[in-house]
């Protein structure tokens, strides 16, 4: 049997033990735990089961060419992610993975490059730009736009400001609200896009974020002149088996966990506006 | 060289050579501002148009009893202030300079005279106009969703 599709390692979760936990945000928190991401590729998630909790789809958010060690950013919303939020170094959790799509990597090589992220969406993009980074040569212009609520709650705080000193990198911040002591720009994210130094029709462009968000990053991308079939978004549903099995997360016929999570835009513009209940 | 930077600016791209010509002839050259200056200030009279082409700008409120509330940022390639064109001509926000600005200055008291003797420049402007009005209130109403909050 081909081991990938083994149901014993695809469904029986692996111990991991946890390294360390780095708060980002009042909410929100990168988890490191011990052993690879089992060559993951960035975009990708793992279900993450805390011990008599329950388990959850946490996309990978580390440097996808670490074999030692695995991170995972976490917000917490609901009893299976407040519990992963709350671990300690020394704690162990299951694990496995990896699942899904990733981002688009090798096909945007050789072009422009345009990674938007808003609030948590950042986490599952981090990997991608450290990829990115670590073959630079590979793209031509590389713009990053962040969006968060406000500017606690932006993730990576001291990596963005590192990104940001970088004379090969475009990156752009911007809150949705700030206090007056705050020196960045205010706005949302999808007002950055009109103002992309890049050749659209050049240009890849992933988006993660809320769906609100990518839609109207997809459509200011557009009007930019980026080409529908270069876009990719992140879609975030109910993933539970990971293996397309259970349908938990069906989005209309696609299957996010197995299709998904990164999906052409193409694929789901038309799924992104419907009303559910 | 203001010509060049107002041919080029992203809100007079697409308009035809005529409507260009039109306004160029409002145009009351370069100005810029220092990080921190102030550019406008509420209930001002608004008698220009600016067409920011490089920096960034903080458009901001502050109301009775409080400080100031910073409401958004706009980009070198925006225009700055709309109140120029609906009566009683003074503006609603203060503007205040993000980071060194540089920006093309119209005249607005012209730019509404030529709209209103040249009705196909008046149409191109308003449409313009529009657009950038629309624009803010898609970004503001995104912004009124509070996009990245708790799900309900």
């Amino acid at each position: 049997m081909d081991p990938a599709r083994d149901p014993i390692r695809l469904f029986a979760p692996e111990t991991r033990e946890v390294l360390a936990v780095r708060k980002e945000t009042a909410d929100t928190a990168t988890v490191t735990l011990a052993g690879g991401g089992r060559g993951f590729v960035p975009g990708q998630f793992a279900m993450v089961y805390a011990f008599g909790v329950g388990e959850s789809a946490i996309s990978f958010s580390g440097d996808p060419y670490r074999a030692d060690i695995v991170e995972h950013t976490v917000r917490r919303v609901g009893a299976v992610t407040g519990a992963i939020g709350a671990l300690r170094p020394g704690d162990h959790i299951g694990w496995r993975g990896p699942f899904g799509t990733g981002w688009p990597l090798q096909r945007a090589r050789g072009g422009d490059l345009v990674i938007v992220g808003g609030g948590i969406g950042l986490a599952p993009l981090r990997p991608a730009i450290l990829a990115v980074m670590a073959d630079r040569g590979a793209y031509r212009r590389v713009a990053i736009l962040v969006g968060a609520r406000r500017p606690g709650e932006l993730l990576y705080q001291e990596q963005l400001a590192e990104w940001r000193a970088r004379f090969d990198l475009d990156v752009e911040v911007t809150v949705d609200a700030a206090a007056n002591n705050w020196r960045g720009s205010v706005g949302v994210v999808t007002r950055l896009i009109p103002h992309l130094d890049v050749e659209p029709t050049r240009t890849t462009a992933m988006v993660c974020g809320p769906e609100v968000m990518m839609r109207f990053s997809a459509m200011e991308l557009q009007r930019l002149g980026v080409p529908s079939r270069n876009l990719f978004v992140s879609v975030e549903r109910n993933m539970k088996c990971a293996i397309a099995l259970c349908g938990h997360c069906q989005l209309g016929s696609l299957f996010a966990c197995h299709e998904g999570a990164v999906v052409p835009y193409d694929r789901v513009a038309g799924l992104m506006e419907v009303r559910e209940a | 060289m203001s010509e060049n930077k107002l041919r080029n600016h992203r809100c007079a791209r697409d308009l035809d050579s005529s409507s260009l010509t039109i306004m160029e002839s409002c145009s009351l050259g370069e100005v810029s501002w220092k990080k921190g200056d102030w550019i406008l200030t509420t209930d001002d009279l608004a008698t220009r148009c600016y067409l920011l082409t490089s920096g960034d700008v903080q458009i901001e409120t502050t109301p009775p009893g409080r400080k100031e509330t910073l409401l958004q940022t706009i980009h070198g390639g925006d225009v700055l202030g709309w109140s120029w064109l609906i009566p009683p001509y003074r503006w609603a926000f203060d503007a205040r300079a993000a980071s060194d600005v540089t920006a093309v200055a119209l005249d607005a008291a012209k730019l509404r005279e030529a709209a209103d003797a040249d009705p196909r420049f008046g149409y191109a402007l308003t449409k313009k106009m529009f657009f950038l009005v629309a624009d803010r209130l898609q970004a503001t109403r995104l912004q009124l969703m509070d996009l990245y909050g708790p799900r309900a």
